[in-house]
């Protein structure tokens, strides 16, 4: 299959031109997928139905008559969606054994386009969490701590103490997602974004994750988590096919009555050669403590990327950034207290055997189903819901939260077009380095520069920039104004272009035939 | 300003979850510290946020019946189950009071 070189429909080209088929396409991302199943990505491969797809895109493409781009394109969709005939279990006990009786709408869409769906990804448990470790699955490992790029920069303890001890996590909470599309087993993957769940491990995993505008896309059928910030993500290796992929899911949903009427026309980005009529601003308050020395030298060298070509840059101000993640905090559980009220036992999901009563009945189950970190936002939550905190917390967070939207419509309203920020505070770190600090502790460190964009709504996406002194992929993130999805894509395009981000070179010693490096890469657009 | 244990046992009842354990009402005590950060802004004269779409009309649709008569399926997912109802254990029975409970709160 032809490199990765910005060039444009690659896959879908091959399929069309029969070079290779849809098939053989979904073998080779079965195969793959089988052979990095150490990466812990996936939790469930649907195999006889996807290829059972596959077979149905190949005789479309017989017949000369795909159904779009996306047909027989091989994706996986996080955990968190409804898939209909395939099990959903939000990496969490009260859901194993749930078999989805209907498809969220945005898999219906892909299906609907002919794509694969291979499988369901892993996940922190109901998306709760930054480092996708926190699931009843286990945790993710980033496919970059097998990479040569890594292993070239890391000192080896000891003989023994080889990859074992020293990968490092994706991220998350859609660690899974971007892992898949990382090691190439997928095309692309669904995430979902709430704080940030779907650029935080892009950018750890070296790929493009968008989070679209809120009531954009449809999230019926994404098990919700924040009814008001939760939007569904989009994981891929190369802008363009992000834009390809937001063209086949964005629109009006009557399923739906938080996604926006207005009449929605897929795009395919242009390629921006004159950016001097661009204004970019650079929030200094994005500039955030712990904010590592590598990401901040990244940082400038976009600006100046964007200066030396001609573009207006501009330092501006967000003044209420900092209290994005505390207003996140007391929202998210507050939500999330009422959306984990449908977990009782009764129409689905675990049940457990006590049958007092219906509130004894209730309780156990919860008590089985739910892990710490859930029991703890849901408990936090109701907190701040009693009668007696409701005007101090719940009320005050959203007061704070109409502030923080309102620096965003200030900011946009001067004249700047997109925003340039960070995207994580550092590298992908060590999982047993990220362990040893507990999950709201760390959800609150890593969200810092994800969260806001959820606040206000507004599009955001991570483009891979470079690699760190560790060998580890840094992204860096653009945020736009809402709706403008086309806008922020051509500029992410532009910049992608310009910074070349390396391939991954994924050495895998424990494939059957010894150790081998894998460079499939071909993006489908 | 610690959390009285009416309070956590209130919480417990509300959220049909259980603390299990001091570090429970650790993780608890934290959040409210962390939130109460939240009284350094100055809100005067600002509404509160209920959504971003909040300048839009919500879609409303057709109050007609387009869909359903998939009782099976809605079935399938539930464990105790009799014909086409689901099967709740007796109703009306609140928990047990604190100090009847096997609660770890009793020791608070």
């Amino acid at each position: 299959l032809p490199r990765k070189g910005g060039l444009r429909f690659q896959v879908s080209a091959a399929l069309r031109e029969g070079r290779v088929t849809a098939t053989e396409l979904c073998q080779r991302c079965l195969s793959l997928i089988k052979s990095t199943r150490f990466l812990n990505a996936y939790i469930t491969v649907a195999e006889e139905a996807a290829l059972k797809q596959a077979e149905e895109s190949e005789e479309r493409y017989r017949r000369g008559q795909p159904l779009g781009v996306l047909d027989g394109i091989p994706i996986a969709v996080k955990d968190n969606f409804n898939t209909a005939g395939i099990e959903t279990t939000c990496a969490s006990n009260m859901l194993k054994g749930y078999i989805s009786p209907y498809n969220a709408t945005v898999v219906q869409k892909l299906l609907d386009q002919g794509a694969v769906l291979l499988g369901k990804t892993n996940l922190d448990e109901f998306a709760m969490g930054s480092g996708s470790t926190d699931g009843v699955f286990g945790p993710v490992r980033n496919p970059w701590s097998y990479s040569r790029q890594y292993k070239e920069k890391s000192v080896p303890k000891s003989h023994s103490e080889d990859e074992e001890s020293n990968w490092v996590i994706t991220g998350g909470s859609s660690g899974g997602s971007a892992a898949a599309v990382s090691s190439f087993t997928c095309f692309a993957a669904l995430g979902s974004d709430t704080g940030g769940s779907t650029r935080n491990p892009a950018a750890h995993c070296g790929v493009v994750g968008l989070k679209p505008t809120y009531g954009l896309i449809s999230r019926h059928g994404l098990i919700p988590l924040v009814n008001s910030m939760d939007v569904p993500g989009i994981l891929t290796r190369c802008v363009d096919d992000a834009a390809v992929v937001l063209g086949s899911l964005a629109g009006h949903d009557p399923k739906d009555s938080t996604t926006i009427q207005d009449n929605f026309k897929p795009f395919e980005l242009p390629d921006l050669t004159d950016v001097s009529k661009l204004s970019i601003g650079i929030p200094k308050e994005y500039h955030a403590p712990g904010l590592s020395s590598e990401i901040v030298a990244l940082w400038s060298k976009a600006t100046d990327l964007f200066k030396n070509a001609g573009a207006k840059v501009i330092e501006v101000s967000l003044p209420h950034t900092r209290h994005s993640i505390v207003c996140y905090h007391v929202l998210c559980t507050a939500e999330v207290a009422s959306n984990m009220a449908r977990f009782d036992g009764l129409e689905y999901g675990h049940r457990s055997d006590m049958n007092k009563s219906t509130e004894s009945m209730y309780s156990a189950t919860r008590r089985e189903g739910f892990n710490d970190v859930v029991r703890g936002r849901i408990l936090s939550g109701n907190y701040f819901l009693l009668k007696q905190n409701y005007e101090n917390y719940f009320i005050k967070a959203q007061k704070v939260r109409r502030l923080i939207a309102n620096d965003f419509v200030k900011v946009f309203g001067s004249g700047v077009d997109i925003l340039l920020t960070p995207t994580t505070l550092s590298d992908a770190v060590p999982y047993m380095e990220f362990i040893k600090e507990d999950n709201r502790t760390r959800s609150a460190q890593d969200d810092i520069l994800t969260q806001a964009a959820n606040m206000a709504g507004l599009p955001a996406i991570n483009v891979p920039t470079g690699l760190s002194g560790r060998g580890l992929p840094v992204g860096l993130q653009f945020i736009g104004r809402s709706f403008q999805e086309k806008q922020l894509l051509t500029v992410a395009k532009w910049f992608e272009k310009q910074v070349k981000f390396p391939m991954i070179q994924l050495e895998m010693k424990r494939h059957d035939h010894g150790a081998f490096q894998h460079q499939k890469s071909a993006s489908f657009s | 300003q610690k959390v009285t244990v009416e309070v956590l046992d209130h919480l417990e009842h509300l959220a049909l979850v259980d603390f299990r354990d001091a570090e429970g009402v650790e993780r608890l005590q934290k959040a409210i510290q962390f939130a109460d950060q939240l009284h350094e802004v100055n809100t005067d004269g600002v509404e509160p946020m209920d959504s971003v779409l909040e300048d839009r009309c919500l879609y409303l649709r057709e109050d007609d019946v387009t869909e359903g008569n998939c009782t099976n399926k809605l079935l399938e997912n539930a464990r105790e189950k009799v014909e086409e109802y689901f099967v709740a254990p007796p109703g009306n029975i609140p928990l047990p009071k604190i100090e009847e409970r096997e609660t770890f709160l009793q020791g608070s």
